[in-house]
């Protein structure tokens, strides 16, 4: 009775559990073990659903290697199940293989033709042990259960590498700098190991990458695959995308999970009250190799870093507003990669308009194994004058993967037209100096103008010019000094001094007087301006000079003896003409004075040229 | 007395030269004034270029550049032409107010190194007199001091306060006229720049990235670029071109 509740409660744990079958036409080949003792045999069974029957042309076993085929006539079986209302049939095969040695074996492809269509199989690899090396065989009770007053059953066979391992695909193993990079680690369990109880066993971790964690359906429903003729059920334990941050040769480490289960070889009656005897096991994942390629030179200015494939869309939420109000720039940035390290494109907004620092949302997904999603940025924008703006077009700068090269992508805006004047800053937005708060004041009106180019004071003339008027002033000062000392003390310079002026202006007076018809003053003047010239400049007083004295001081003078003639004939002829009884004519006295005029010059520069 | 009317005359002309400059430099000043209120501010700033090319520069004309070029949100032009107006106008509150407006805006990654006090002193000195005051002032006592000399050696004096007076005034004229040169010196030269636009500071320890607005001091033209300190002190070489000298 117990035996047939336990049956019937499989049955219902095998109808619950089914997979989905395909209700296409498969073929599958199935071995009972993939490692097998060298005393015992290997079923192979070869299993074609999604087709009738009577369509199926009777196949023949498979050829195998390091194996011996048993019975060339297979044990023909049917199968018939229900899944949500579907009726699916399968029909199998099955023949038994003797190992010829020890190591490993093959059994080759089968072919199988359903009406006018051939199915091929794939090898499948048995593993021929040592006898001595796989489990003894269940004791049974006559009845074919076990009773409670036997020995305790034996130790539940094994659990294999080959009944349950991790296995991760990778989306590829080139790729560049910040490139995605999709990680699916599956687990793979044959049907009779009931896993449960699974979890991480061990850190894991991913150097030299960013990661994001890709999401995993709530209730997996593990799908059904043949590997080396061994079913097994695979679900996805973890979906990871990951983007080097680093040129070079790049690791990610094992996934390691420990999980309770069952042998699949195990005999569900090998137990005392039927308990199921679950083992612990831990599996890793393969080491995981990337090699990460630097990005290619060339990039634009604009270019920061972004590595995938997106779209930008920039757009204003109104075009017309007043001065004070706000606006926003919105800039979506949409696409496959790194969406969470996208930096902002840097838009040049006029210095009209008060800017604050973008909000940043970010939507991912991450639902077909690549990150996917959206990053906006939003900046407020305020202007504080009237006018018509134009924000120049927003550019982002991306590298392409798959076209390896670098995509910018542009988008215009509208102008934005501000209209109205600024409001002036209330005394609650005023520092205490009467200032605008966080903004400048921006006028000043009064301009005390200046060069514009300065020149400094030691590079100009006039500097040193008026540095040195003084200084000459002083030195001025100092000759007129000595000057005036010398006059005072040293009578012979000082008539030598004289002895020009006075010449002059006793001819201008000998001028004057002839002028004025006056001959006695005249001839004077006349004489007094030659003869005072040489006195002064003889140094002697030249009153009381008979004619004899006067030519020889000239004699010491070195002045030429027909000079000396000239001069006295001349003050002779003035005498005679100032004490004459008739007055000489006026053409006389001309002639007299230009004579006078000649040798007061001839004598100046005899008495020059002798004192020099 | 005939090239005594040739150049009262050309003095004149000269003079209504500069008035007539100086008139026109008036009226594009208050044009551009204008056009800042009215929001025009690329056609401000072109207004306020045209002044300067009249041969005429004021504190208040710097300082209303520097503003329309903040409007612009080109922060490196505003700072270079705020200091330049600090040189004219020295410690004027509004013009410091809206300094440290921009240069909140200066996204300024360096520490400053500490002003030495005698620096400090100095730029106080020469930010609150112009050269011209020290150059009057130290004028005056050289003649004094010259006339005192004068006066002693046409008298031939021997007094000891005459001496003190003649020596004093000659002293301190002399000073004041070294420091009129010296602030003259500085109001013509360099004082640094600013960076006009983001760019890489190349040094020996490797490349700095430096934001638009930070201040730098010029030290040469090198083959290599332009040699500058930044605020830190760290030397280096950037591109001339981006460089607003005040």
């Amino acid at each position: 009775m117990r035996r047939a509740i336990l049956l019937i409660g499989l049955a219902s744990a095998c109808f619950v559990s089914l997979p989905r079958y395909s209700f296409s036409q498969t073929v599958s080949g199935l071995v009972s073990s993939p490692t097998i003792g060298a005393q015992e045999t290997v079923s192979y069974t070869l299993e074609i659903s999604g087709t009738n029957a009577s369509d199926i042309v009777d196949p023949g076993p498979p050829a195998a290697e390091g194996l011996t085929l048993v019975s060339p006539i297979a044990s023909r079986g049917t199968s018939m199940s229900i899944v949500n209302g579907r009726v699916s049939r399968s029909v199998s095969y099955t023949w038994h293989y003797r190992p010829e040695e020890e190591g490993s074996a093959r059994i080759l492809e089968a072919n199988v033709t359903i009406g006018d269509s051939t199915f091929h199989t794939s090898p499948v690899t048995v593993t021929v042990v040592p006898q001595a090396q796989r489990p003894t065989p269940q004791r049974r009770s006559l009845f074919g259960g076990f009773s409670l007053f036997d020995n305790p059953p034996d130790a539940p066979p094994e659990v294999t590498e080959q009944d349950i391992f991790i296995r991760a695909t990778q989306s590829d193993r080139e790729v560049y700098l910040n490139e995605q990079i999709a990680i699916d680690y599956k687990l793979y369990f044959r049907p009779g190991t009931m896993p449960r109880n699974s979890r991480q066993a061990d850190s894991w971790d991913a150097e030299g990458f960013w990661r994001e964690e890709l999401d995993l359906a709530a209730t997996p429903v593990p799908s059904l695959v043949v590997e080396n003729g061994i079913r097994y059920q695979v679900i996805s334990i973890r979906r990871i995308a990951v983007f080097p941050t680093r040129a070079g040769e790049l690791t990610i480490d094992p996934l390691k999970i420990s999980a309770e289960v069952q042998s699949p070889d195990a005999d569900p009656f090998n137990s005392p009250l039927f308990s199921q005897r679950y083992s612990t096991v831990e599996r890793a994942s393969p080491v995981i190799n990337i090699t990460s390629n630097p990005l290619p030179s060339g990039a634009p200015d604009e270019f920061r870093g972004a590595v995938g494939q997106y779209t930008l869309r920039a757009t204003l939420s109104r075009n017309t507003l007043e001065v004070g109000e706000a606006l926003q720039l919105t800039l979506v940035i949409e696409g496959t990669g790194n969406i969470a390290l996208i930096e902002a494109p840097q838009p040049e907004i006029p210095g009209i308009f008060e800017v604050y620092d973008p909000e940043v949302s970010i939507s991912k997904t991450g639902i077909d194994a690549l990150v996917r999603g959206n990053k906006t940025f939003t900046w407020l924008l305020i202007p504080r004058s009237n006018g018509t703006f134009q924000i120049p077009p927003i550019k982002f700068v991306y590298f392409d993967p798959s076209q390896a090269r670098y995509i910018v992508r542009t988008s215009n805006l509208d102008p934005i037209t501000v209209t109205g004047t600024a409001a002036t800053a209330s005394a609650t937005t005023v520092t205490a100096s009467g200032f605008p708060f966080d903004d400048i004041a921006v006028l000043k009106r009064d301009p005390q103008w200046v060069a514009a180019t300065h020149t400094p004071l030691h590079r100009g003339t006039w500097f040193y010019l008026l540095l040195l008027v003084p200084v000459l002033g002083i030195g001025v000062t100092v000759v007129l000094r000595r000057r005036t000392t010398r006059l005072a003390t040293d009578t012979a310079w000082a008539r030598n001094q004289r002895a020009h002026p006075l010449a002059r202006k006793h001819l201008k007076t000998a001028r004057k007087r002839l002028s004025e018809g006056d001959p006695d003053a005249f001839y004077a003047a006349l004489e007094q301006s030659v003869l005072g010239f040489v006195g002064n400049r003889l140094n002697v007083h030249e009153r009381g000079l008979t004619r004899a004295q006067l030519a020889d001081q000239l004699q010491k003078a070195g002045i030429r003896t027909e000079r000396q003639q000239e001069l006295i004939e001349f003050l002779d002829t003035c005498d005679a003409a100032r004490f004459a009884p008739t007055p000489p004519a006026n053409a006389l006295m001309e002639k007299h004075y230009a004579l006078g005029s000649r040798i007061l010059s001839t004598i100046a520069r005899e008495l020059e040229s002798v004192i020099l | 007395m005939r090239r005594g009317a040739l150049l009262l005359v050309a003095i004149a002309y000269i003079g209504l030269a500069n008035a007539q400059q100086l008139e026109d430099a008036l009226r594009l000043f208050d044009e551009a004034n204008g056009l800042v209120e009215s929001g025009a501010y690329a056609e401000a700033i072109v207004q306020y270029h045209a002044v300067l090319e009249t041969g005429f520069a004021s504190g208040a004309l710097y300082h209303n550049l520097a503003s329309a070029y903040f409007r612009l949100d080109e922060i490196g032009e505003a700072v270079r032409y705020y200091e330049r107006s600090r040189r004219l106008l020295g410690n004027d509150p509004q013009l410091l107010h809206n300094i440290q407006i921009v240069e909140a805006h200066v996204q300024n990654p360096f520490s400053e190194l500490p002003t030495p006090f005698w620096q400090a002193w100095w730029y106080t000195l020469f930010s609150q007199y112009s050269a011209w005051r020290f150059l009057i002032a130290g004028m005056c006592l050289y003649l004094i001091a010259c006339l005192l000399y004068a006066h002693h050696i046409w008298l031939q004096t021997r007094s000891n306060w005459h001496r003190r007076a003649r020596v004093g005034t000659l002293g301190i004229g002399l000073l004041l006229l070294l420091i009129a040169v010296l602030v003259s010196g500085e109001r013509s030269s360099i004082q640094g720049a600013a960076i006009l636009e983001p760019t890489t500071l190349v040094s020996e320890t490797g490349s700095i990235d430096v934001p638009e607005g930070v201040k730098v001091s010029f030290i040469e033209e090198t083959e290599l670029g332009a040699e500058v300190s930044l605020p830190n002190g760290v030397r280096g070489y950037v591109d001339a071109s981006v460089l607003g000298f005040f």
